[in-house]
């Protein structure tokens, strides 16, 4: 094996074991210089993939149950986590009736709640939107009452803000002013479910996003219209206990 | 021991050995610290639901990647929206032991978010998954040659970067 193949293969395969390779490499000391020098490389390439994984992360592994035992839908949290991983299977193709489990919730799905809701307060809300941003003392009230906070940013472009039933208890339904027009926010406090996931449904999108408490789906008629309100809504809904 | 409790053990040691690496993988593969979790926890999740269908235990780490990569080209036809996100993560940690070295991990690392998709995800497989060039090539329907190529053109870019950047280096001599 002649140089240039030996160092085409070192920066391919750094710890071959091929044989030739292997032979090539206690041939000269110049290979063996050029691999010592590949394995420094690797060392350094190996530091900078490394990135530690987030407790968080870990956590919501270990709590991934088994859904055929009945103790794993006792907690009708975990029961949603589940139930909108299904949702997520679906997305993208439409409304589908997903019924892998019995649920203390009224709905099946994050997409069936939303179809749901939608069909009785959507479109109803978004054409009470004059513009004028609610009273914030008003919205941190009623956020204060679902242990959460409402950052002034958020709560500024609020136009109409109304408690709804969601799934396990009551959260808010919001339009929010954009640049680009009104967008609409649902808090869920008490909903845990997959972050970023896109719905598509009734020449509408919405995305799912994960809170530090509870969790939104922000409604929108294309992904450009929704993707500020996803981030304002994720910097600026927080825990009580955090921030005061 | 019960079934259910095995497949629980099996489980929690499959999770315990792969999560890290599945959730770099994820990391440097989108970009997005929200949208890795999410697909790290999918994955998770459909291998719970397989488990007793998997009966090769050395096709574990494959069996993972597989459904990982999918989940997240599933997640791409669906225009998951983007908020890049590895510099975030990756300025947080400080690990390396020197100055210089900190320097040159953090130049690396910029070098390889910006890599091209078809020269990243090799080399992921190859440094962080341990896969041979061979497994690589399996995975992605490729030829072994390819992969060789496309990994030596990932640390040839690498190395360029690192060199343009101005950290100089032996290294740099050789190739």
């Amino acid at each position: 094996m002649n140089f240039s193949e030996f160092k085409k293969l070192l920066g391919a395969e750094p710890r071959s074991t091929d044989p030739d390779f292997l032979r090539a490499l206690d041939s000269e000391p110049s290979y063996r210089a050029a691999a010592r020098e590949a394995v420094k490389f690797e060392r350094k390439l190996e530091a900078a993939f490394s990135i530690d994984v987030p407790k968080e992360l870990l956590e919501r592994i270990a709590r991934i149950p088994d859904p055929s035992e009945p103790e794993a839908l006792s907690s009708s949290r975990g029961a949603w986590r589940w139930l909108a991983a299904a949702a997520v299977v679906v997305a993208g193709i439409g409304f589908a009736s997903i019924s892998w489990y019995e649920s203390t919730f009224e709905w099946e799905s994050v997409n069936e709640y939303l179809a749901d809701h939608w069909e009785v307060d959507g479109t109803e809300f978004l054409e009470r939107a004059d513009g004028q941003p609610v009273d914030e003392a008003e919205a941190a009230e009623l956020f204060a009452s679902y242990g959460v906070e409402i950052s002034p940013a958020l709560a500024g472009r609020i136009d109409v803000l109304s408690a709804c039933k969601t799934p396990g208890g009551r959260g808010a339904h919001m339009v929010i002013i954009t640049d680009q027009g009104p967008v609409t926010l649902i808090f869920m406090p008490e909903l845990e479910t997959l972050d970023g996931h896109i719905l598509a449904f009734d020449h509408l999108v919405a995305a799912t996003l994960q809170l530090e408490q509870g969790s939104a789906v922000i409604v929108g008629s294309n992904e450009e219209i929704i993707t500020p309100v996803y981030a304002l809504a994720r910097a600026g809904i927080r825990p009580v206990s955090r921030t005061s | 021991m019960s079934t259910e409790s095995g497949k629980q053990e099996r489980f929690d040691r499959l999770a315990g050995q792969y999560a890290t690496d599945l959730y770099r993988y994820a990391m440097w593969i989108c970009g997005n610290d929200a949208l890795a979790k999410d697909l790290v926890q999918e994955t998770f999740l459909r291998a719970w639901k397989a488990l007793d269908k998997l009966k090769d235990s050395g096709a574990v780490k494959s069996w993972l990647i597989t459904i990982l990569r999918r989940e997240y080209a599933r997640t791409f036809e669906r225009k998951v929206p983007k908020f890049s996100d590895i510099d975030q993560v990756v300025v947080e940690e400080e690990q390396e032991p020197s100055p210089d070295d900190r320097t040159e991990v953090r130049l690396l690392r910029r070098g390889i978010a910006s890599l091209a998709p078809k020269y990243r995800e090799p080399l992921l497989m190859q440094v962080v998954m341990g896969y041979s060039c061979q497994e690589i090539a399996d995975e992605l329907g490729i030829s072994k040659s390819a992969v060789m190529t496309q990994l030596f053109r990932a640390r040839e870019q690498l190395k360029e970067k690192l060199q343009r950047d101005g950290v100089t280096g032996k290294v740099h001599e050789l190739f």
